[in-house]
């Protein structure tokens, strides 16, 4: 061994050294990750058997026979494509309106002066602590009044009041300097070709966090969905597959694992290629 | 009157009160769409929730006027009742849990010697994305009497099958377990982002004055920590006091009504029995009871470190 090998054996031995130590986080973490995703996998592959064998073990998860039975089964004998279109329809609708109405609403607060603005925007950020329980009823009687009910538009409107985009979108915008705008502004720009031109695009990433969460929401939310859509063929994929009586004890299981597939399937997109965007926007309301 | 008057008086002034309106126009308009919706669906229904808490009645039968009898009514009701006891019981077991589990793991992530930290971390976070419907309908797969998986795994070690439904407490726990398996990895993500804000320093100092790790927690992890903790408390009780999908998902309020959450009793009391009045009193005190807590939670814990 030479010298130069023997001296770098030695350097590395304290970071060999901290790894064994740190040996017992490291099986710690992995149980605890195992744990949390292993009824995804178990999910995965339920929907991937013949539904007829019911009895199977825990260890044996990838199927001998993989088939696509079930999801056969789910697309002709159920509305799922129905609902996985509302819903597609529905969130996407409201990502794209809300992220509109929030960089409007989110410039004002950060860069114009105007009569009660630190009363309305104290009114915005209690309004965020109101358990959505709480204002059912009268939304129920007013969209029931107006003959939304049993339409998209009776999940979109109502979400283009949470206040949490327009929060997000203050806090961004009141990150860009003022001298781009003032340059801007003697060379004649409108407040909107500001807003417009120059601010919406600086703060790219967080549009893409208020789409992202929208969408988010708006796919997983049951509670509101089950009030306002009762009409088979209106449902969400929520509403949907809380119909379809996992509770019973003769549940199809095959089916039912696969219409959660289907449910997870754009999240698990979403979860891959824009992790780090609700991360950021779950974490920028706790750091000042 | 007076702004104006004097604004007549000098061109200057006037200029400048004219200046002072276009731009609160401008304010207003950039703001319009969401003052809109925010006033349609969350100021007025508000305050209609409040208002209509003192009437009787639902669609079919109509409202009446009933002064306090909705408020009375609950006072006296069992469900009610019912539905308090289990949203307390729930509130001690998931609060402490959900906080005391994120905490411990944001903290063994954050040891800086760590790899693969971010594969762990996105694991861990991953069901909190997930529709709670699929998180409740896996849980009962694995809790499905006779093949559950869970089931399966007890009668490994001897534990004859347990009847995960049909006890209140185990009901509760159920609910609770769901809630902590989404729970914990976001709360988990917002811990790693406070933890990751405290200066080295303080704990190669600590270290040289021979701290140990669980000294160096209590003493500087914890205080450094205290205004994310501040928040994630706050989070926790705003978030919790919605439950709702889980309850509807998994035992239907059962067994005897048992399980019941507060809003899971203002949806059934709405949309099953017709009792809108009855539905919006409950509401008003959630509203309360949130605007209460928070406040007093924002009190008591200073934000600042």
């Amino acid at each position: 061994m030479t010298s130069a090998s023997r001296t770098l054996l030695l350097r590395h031995r304290p970071a060999l050294n901290r790894q064994v130590s740190r040996l017992p986080i490291y099986i710690g973490v992995t149980i605890i990750a195992v744990l949390v995703l292993y009824p995804f996998v178990f999910m995965l592959s339920t929907a991937l058997r013949e539904s007829t064998i019911l009895r199977f073990s825990p260890w044996d998860l990838v199927p001998s026979d993989v088939t696509l039975a079930n999801f056969h089964r789910l697309f002709s004998d159920t509305s799922m494509l129905n609902w996985l279109g509302n819903s597609m329809f529905v969130a996407t609708t409201t990502a794209l309106l809300k992220v509109g109405i929030d960089s409007l609403a989110g410039y004002a607060f950060a860069r114009l002066q105007f009569k009660f603005k630190e009363l309305i925007f104290l009114l915005l950020i209690a309004a965020m602590m109101v358990p959505p329980a709480v204002t059912i009823v009268p939304r129920f009687l007013l969209l029931r009044d107006i003959g939304l009910i049993n339409t998209p538009w009776a999940l979109i409107l109502p979400h283009l009041s949470y206040p949490l985009g327009v929060f997000l979108m203050r806090q961004a915008m009141a990150t860009i300097p003022y001298e781009l705008e003032e340059a801007a502004k003697l060379d004649g720009c409108s407040v909107f070709t500001i807003y417009w031109r120059i601010v919406l695009p600086l703060v790219a990433p967080a549009l893409a966090v208020v789409v992202i969460t929208t969408f988010m929401y708006q796919w997983v939310d049951l509670l509101w969905p089950v009030v306002a859509i009762t009409n088979d063929g209106l449902k969400t994929v929520t509403v949907g597959i809380s119909s379809m009586k996992a509770e019973q004890s003769r549940a199809d299981w095959g089916l039912i694992m696969a219409a959660n597939t289907c449910a997870m399937i754009p999240i698990g997109m979403l979860f891959v290629f824009c992790q780090r965007y609700f991360m950021t926007g779950m974490t920028s309301g706790s750091l000042k | 009157m007076n702004v104006l008057s004097a604004a007549r008086r000098s061109g200057k002034a006037h200029l400048g009160l004219r200046e002072a309106l276009l731009s609160n126009a401008v304010a207003y308009l950039f703001l319009a769409p969401a003052l809109l919706f925010f006033v349609v669906f969350q100021a007025g229904p508000l305050i209609t929730t409040i208002v209509l808490s003192f009437y009787e009645g639902g669609i079919l039968s109509g409202f009446s006027y009933s002064g306090f009898d909705n408020y009375l009514t609950l006072w006296s009701d069992r469900e009610f009742y019912q539905t308090i006891k289990f949203t307390l019981l729930y509130f001690v077991i998931i609060v402490p849990s959900v906080l005391a589990v994120s905490l411990a793991m944001a903290v063994l992530l954050n040891d800086k010697f760590i790899r693969g930290k971010n594969f762990f971390k996105a694991a861990i976070f991953f069901p909190s994305l997930a529709p709670m419907v699929t998180l409740s309908t896996l849980w009962l797969f694995m809790i499905f009497p006779n093949v559950g998986l869970i089931n399966m795994l007890l009668a490994v070690v001897n534990v004859r099958e347990v009847e995960w439904l049909s006890s209140p407490l185990m009901a509760t726990l159920t609910i609770v377990l769901v809630e902590l398996w989404r729970g914990v990895g976001f709360y988990m993500v917002i811990f790693l982002a406070g933890l990751v804000a405290i200066p080295e320093e303080l704990y190669e100092a600590a270290e040289l004055d021979g701290a140990g790790p669980i000294r160096q927690f209590w003493s500087i992890t914890l205080p450094q920590l205290r205004p994310t903790i501040t928040f994630c408390l706050i989070m926790a009780v705003i978030f919790n006091f919605q439950l709702f999908d889980a309850v509807y998902m998994i035992t239907g309020g059962g067994p005897g009504g048992s399980t019941e959450s507060i809003a899971w009793y203002i949806f059934s009391n709405a949309f099953k029995y017709d009792q809108l009045g009855l539905a919006s009193a409950t509401s008003t005190l959630l509203l309360l009871a949130v605007m209460s807590i928070t406040a007093v939670l924002l009190k008591v814990l200073p934000s600042d470190r």
